[in-house]
């Protein structure tokens, strides 16, 4: 008893030495960034921040003040990332909507400071499965990766098609589990990313619907995020980290290096060419905006009402609280952006003027 | 017949209730049952709350102190929350009711090849050769270890749940089944040869009750087994039931429904042990006094 006051006393002081040599310090030693990975294949990112690491742009900008920059790409995507955020891992973390919303919600500490742009969803079936036509998937297997952004452009393609949960049979599996199951037979469909692309080419699937082109609110979202304690400490990291990742977006925006940024994303495993695919016929910075307009916006809003709706979470999250575009707007007017990209509107159209 | 032997297997049976029976080690004396024996006999069945109350305290202070997050470790009281809202809501009870029935399925089936495949082994040295190696070999792989294999053979749905948890229970099952006959006696084996017994008899009067402990070591072990295996299966092919309601929790960042899910298992398996070693005391009642009425 005697042994455990003791270490609580010296706890007790050793507390306001801990914190205000924290306080004290302007920068930290390590910044520790996760990317949503994409749960299969090699841990790499795609879209903009697997531009951003592939040049090594945070890496040139804080070489000079000797802080290291840490990248985990989490294999466990989304929900993954969440359970780093709580353990304090992670300092930003690029992630899609659902999870973000269900980690902000359980009370995780971030801040949204960029949109992570924007992806197509696909729902690839079995060559076999006998399902010609969208209402062709009552009653058949469906396989999707619950918790992920990927499973609530699942529900929003099945309300689009006046189906629900209930018609299908809908199994809950990974992105890398997806193929094999449907390799094997064992599902009819699965709902996911443009790795199915890759399938299509062998004619192990068909794919039956897919939000390529114009963006709908089926398509992926996600945010670039801070936790709360790191913009607190440090806002001219923050800012700087900010600044870097507009960089690398314009960059990956432009499609003068089209090829070089599929590429770079083919290191997650995802041959080039079916980036090549999913991008057909689109203009780059049409997905890879980091603008948080009414578009985004939107997407958040409904996904708080689904997951709301669905049990997913039981708290509201107050959006304009959670959003920081400050960093963002900084960095926009440093580099001359502010009309790079469009702004667009709830529906995905692009607003004039 | 005075069936007097106790098989190896169910002796480590015996010893290992007796190790996770309330009170611990039979032979430490609580110095509360030496003073009034009623309130001791209370305090006896309690006592082994203690070590679950004291985790409880620990978790409760570690989540009101924040330890660990919040979101990572949610407070006790949260989890019991989740806990009555999912058990009176329904959905945790219908999780619970779909994995029991997967569960008392899959453990029929295997316990009852298990039991046919034991005594087959145990009855004749030709098949003993011919099939105990591969069957002591087979059993060294875990039951999820053919999981990638049968999900292509049996696809994700009830069968392959089923294969997975009659595959757990079938193992303890025939491997008490053939020690426990291999027990016998054969000075009782020779009796019986003397006496003519035809085959049904031999089963029923011989084999049958000289068996019988290591049978019910080997069903027990069978039920726990496959309830081990059920959330392995669930928790990695899962569409409903328990295991699968665990992991959508984890998917879901809402760590209460982990944990309330985990008690729920603890507790059903634990239940379900208990209502075994009832049965087993009862069905064995007519063995020799004494042998087993230290395995509560």
């Amino acid at each position: 008893m005697k042994i455990f006051a003791r270490i609580l006393t010296v706890a007790a002081l050793l507390v306001p030495l801990v914190s205000t040599n924290a306080a004290a310090q302007d920068k930290p030693k390590v910044i520790r960034v996760y990317g949503q990975g994409a749960g299969f294949g090699k841990p790499y990112g795609n879209q903009v921040i697997g531009v951003l690491r592939d040049r090594g742009l945070l890496e040139k900008e804080f070489e000079k003040d000797g802080i290291k920059v840490e990248w985990t790409f989490a294999t466990g995507t989304g929900p993954a990332i969440n359970e780093a955020i709580a353990n304090g891992q992670a300092d930003f973390a690029n992630y899609g909507g659902l999870p973000n919303i269900v980690g902000k919600a359980a009370g995780l500490p971030t801040k949204i400071l960029a949109s992570y742009g924007i992806g197509n969803v696909y729902l690839a079936v079995r060559a076999n499965a006998g399902i010609d036509r969208i209402e062709d998937l009552k009653g058949k297997k469906v396989a999707v990766a619950f918790g992920t952004i990927n499973h609530l452009g699942f529900q929003r393609f099945l309300e689009l098609n006046k189906l629900t949960q209930k018609d299908l049979k809908v199994v809950n599996l990974k992105a890398g589990d997806q193929v094999s199951a449907l390799q094997a037979g064992t599902v009819d469909a699965a709902f996911g990313g443009s790795n199915f692309l890759n399938l299509e080419d062998k004619k192990l699937v068909k794919i039956l619907f897919d939000t390529r082109g114009e963006p709908s609110p089926v398509n992926n979202f996600g945010a670039f995020t801070v936790t709360e304690s790191f913009a607190k400490q440090y806002p001219d990291i923050v800012r700087r980290v900010v600044k870097n990742f507009v960089i690398a977006a314009r960059w990956a925006s432009d499609d003068a290096n089209r090829q070089e940024v599929f590429n770079i994303w083919a290191k997650t495993g995802i041959p080039a060419d079916a980036y090549a695919d999913d991008f057909l016929n689109q203009p780059l910075r049409e997905r890879l905006s980091p603008l948080i307009d009414d578009f985004v916006l939107a997407r958040y809003r409904e996904g708080v009402v689904f997951s709301k709706e669905e049990g997913f979470i039981r708290q509201d999250v107050d959006l304009t609280r959670w959003i920081d575009t400050s960093y963002l707007d900084a960095a926009l007017k440093e580099l001359n952006l502010q009309n790079y990209w469009s702004r667009r509107d709830a529906a995905g159209k692009v607003k004039k003027g | 017949m005075q069936p007097a032997v106790r098989s190896l297997a169910a002796d480590v049976g015996a010893a290992e209730a007796l190790i996770a029976a309330p009170g611990g080690v039979a032979q430490w004396t609580s110095p509360t049952r030496l003073a009034w024996p009623a309130l001791s006999r209370v305090l006896r069945r309690l006592e082994g709350l203690g070590l679950p109350i004291a985790v409880l305290v620990l978790w409760a202070i570690a989540a009101r102190q924040a330890w660990l997050p919040t979101q990572i470790l949610p407070p006790p009281e949260r989890v019991w929350e989740v806990l009555v809202d999912g058990l009176a809501g329904g959905d945790l009870l219908h999780a619970l009711g779909v994995s029991l029935m997967r569960v008392l399925e899959g453990c029929l089936i295997g316990s009852a090849l298990g039991l046919a495949f034991g005594v087959l082994l145990a009855s004749s040295r030709v098949s003993e050769v011919l099939l105990y190696p591969t069957f002591k070999a087979l059993a060294q792989i875990p039951t999820i270890g053919w999981l990638p294999l049968l999900m292509l053979v049996f696809g994700l749905e009830d069968a392959l749940k089923l294969v997975i948890i009659a595959k757990s229970s079938f193992i303890p099952m025939a491997f008490n089944a053939f020690e426990g006959v291999r027990a016998i006696p054969d000075s009782l084996t020779e009796v019986g040869t003397v006496l003519r017994l035809n085959l049904r008899q031999r089963l029923l009067r011989l084999v049958l009750p000289g068996s019988l402990p290591a049978l019910f070591t080997g069903q027990r072990l069978a039920i726990s087994h496959a309830w081990k295996a059920m959330v392995a299966v669930e928790i990695l092919v899962s569409t409903d039931g328990i295991g699968a309601t665990m992991l959508a929790g984890r998917q879901f960042f809402q760590l209460d429904v982990v944990m309330a899910c985990i008690v729920v298992i603890g507790v059903t398996g634990f239940l379900i042990d208990r209502a075994f070693v009832f049965v087993e005391r009862r069905a064995l009642r007519w063995r020799v006094a004494g042998n087993v009425e230290d395995r509560s």
